[in-house]
């Protein structure tokens, strides 16, 4: 083995807090139509996280995309102040959004675009809010999980309202957090192992198992390469159920 | 390096509260692995199932626990173990041993002129058992005897009972007439009235519990695979007990009826169980 410690075995080293095996997710629950306005919207649950994600539709695109005949899909994410153990200021309060919730609604932004034929849209925006109630930790993964069930709720009631011919979504999106604390490569960590985390790994899948965003970071020593495989296996486990929540909440919400 | 191929648990499934008898099998001869138990209780008894629905709840329950992560499956039922493993172990994903086949192999290593198989009504008529020893040892005489009463028997508490006695006598008489020299306990239950058995045959039958079998079945499997979770380090390592905390159950109904039968047969409930959902429309069925 080339560097790195030993990824220890948990029931030696770590002990999860909400007793969990190393590669157990939180209880996933997804309610879709969790707001009635939206064109297509779900509350996502990973344990205590929770986020609202709504997708509305507009008839207008960036000026950069104006008379391309291209949509756009796009995301906002915010979090309520008593989202977390500390109040936390009102973005708008301050002088607009924080460097995190840039750096996050870019990556749910992202994360849509790359299972979305903007073309099929024709000159029309679809914003996806992702609006955090509470976190504890996995908030950015549970906003990427859950603004695809409503992107996809609301892609289906655009389809049979005839206002799009084709849906342009040509493949699903997840994903989840791991990490290594304690020496022990964990699944979908809670904000007091997301914390304390030695390596901290945020994995974006498609539906067909392929990439397409690992955010790995070391948080203090260096992590080597055979630890970061384990990670993306333990995350392929996770995002395997995590599309069955997924599959499961589309179809149950109305049509 | 302990890699999470090693790391993840092994799966077991049953149709009931029987597979628990593996599972202690297993604990004692694996104490470093993690162990995952699903109990099928809402759709038990398998064994008055056709061929196609057994098949099918051992592939949902396969790709549940698969989708848990788990590095080996073991099908603790005889029922399933018998008409489907194939499906079950494709469906899986990993490698997957059942207990007909470590059981026979057990008792033929055991074994000179004749073999006594007690099980179910479905896995005798199956033949499976005898399928099974035959191929290793063609010239071994096979006698086999439902003894349906047992699983009731020992789900109530009635294991070390004189009606337990009674019935075995009844069942066994034949099997002790023929004079065998090893008996396997072809059902998962029958070890919680093992006493009972070995009183009604005679000490000096071998009795073969197919969950010790599959235990050693699948030490040799993890080996050969170099599958095997590291040992705890002495120094701060947390003594293992069954049913702690590290082994999960899931069950499809009656969770407390699981507990307390768990109970009875381990001495202790589980610290973790929770009652699933296998089934459903999806390829990849969930956990709600």
């Amino acid at each position: 083995m080339s560097g790195g410690e030993k990824i220890a075995s948990t029931d030696h080293t770590y002990t999860r807090t909400d007793g969990r095996r190393p590669e157990e997710l939180r209880s996933v629950r997804i309610t879709p139509d969790w707001l009635p306005y939206a064109e297509g919207s779900a509350l996502i649950e990973m344990g205590e996280t929770r986020v609202v994600c709504a997708a509305s539709l507009e008839e207008r695109v960036p000026p950069f995309l104006r008379g391309q005949g291209h949509g756009w899909v796009t995301a906002e994410y915010a979090m309520l102040p008593r989202a977390t153990h500390q109040r936390t200021a009102r973005e708008a309060r301050r002088n607009g959004p924080s460097g995190r919730t840039h750096e996050i609604q870019r990556l749910i932004g992202r994360s849509l675009r790359a299972v979305a034929d903007t073309a099929l849209l024709g000159e029309r925006t679809l914003t996806i809010d992702c609006d955090v109630l509470q976190a504890d930790g996995g908030t950015r993964t549970a906003s990427i999980t859950g603004a695809y069930v409503a992107l996809a709720i609301a892609c289906r009631r655009l389809l049979r309202a005839g206002k799009i011919n084709r849906s342009p979504l040509t493949n699903e999106v997840a994903a989840v957090s791991v990490g290594i604390v304690g020496s022990t490569a964990l699944l979908d960590l809670k904000y007091d192992e997301d914390s304390i985390a030695e390596v901290d790994m945020n994995i974006v899948c498609t539906g067909d198992n392929r990439f397409i965003e690992l955010q790995g970071t070391a948080e203090g020593a260096p992590f080597a390469r055979e630890h970061l495989d384990e990670l993306i296996k333990l995350g392929e486990i996770g995002i395997k159920q995590i599309f069955a929540f997924q599959r499961e909440a589309i179809a149950r919400a109305a049509s | 390096m302990e890699t999470l191929k090693n790391n993840l648990p092994i799966g077991i499934f049953d149709s009931g509260v029987g597979g628990l008898t593996v599972y202690r099998a297993l604990h004692r001869r694996l104490p470093d692995e993690r162990f995952l138990y699903l109990g099928d209780t809402a759709r038990v008894p398998y064994g008055t199932k056709s061929l196609s629905t057994v098949e099918r709840y051992g592939i949902e329950n396969a790709r549940f626990l698969s989708a848990q992560g788990i590095k080996m499956l073991v099908v603790a039922c005889n029922t399933a173990s018998a008409l489907a493993l194939p499906a079950i172990e494709r469906a899986a994903g990993v490698p997957t041993v059942g207990v007909i086949e470590s059981g026979a192999r057990a008792a033929v290593e055991a074994a000179h002129a004749k073999i006594g198989v007690i099980a179910t009504e479905a896995t005798v008529r199956s033949g499976a058992y005898r399928r099974a020893i035959k191929k290793l040892a063609p010239q071994i005489k096979v006698i086999e005897q439902a003894c349906p009463l047992f699983v009731s028997l020992a789900e109530e508490g009635y294991a070390d009972s004189d009606a337990a006695r009674l019935v075995a006598q009844d069942y066994l008489s034949g099997l002790r007439d023929e004079e065998t020299e090893t008996l396997v306990l072809g059902c998962t239950h029958y070890p919680v009235l093992r006493s009972v058995i070995s009183e009604v045959v005679g000490e000096g039958v071998r009795l073969i519990d197919s969950g010790e079998a599959v235990a050693t079945d699948v030490a040799a499997a993890l080996a050969e695979r170099g599958l095997q979770r590291a040992p705890a380090p002495q120094k701060g390592a947390r003594p293992r007990q069954l049913c702690d905390d590290l082994y999960h159950f899931y069950v499809t109904d009656a969770a407390e009826r699981f507990s307390r039968i768990a109970e009875m047969f381990l001495g202790r409930a589980p610290r973790r169980l929770e009652a699933v959902e296998v089934w459903g429309h999806d390829e990849l069925n969930v956990r709600r």
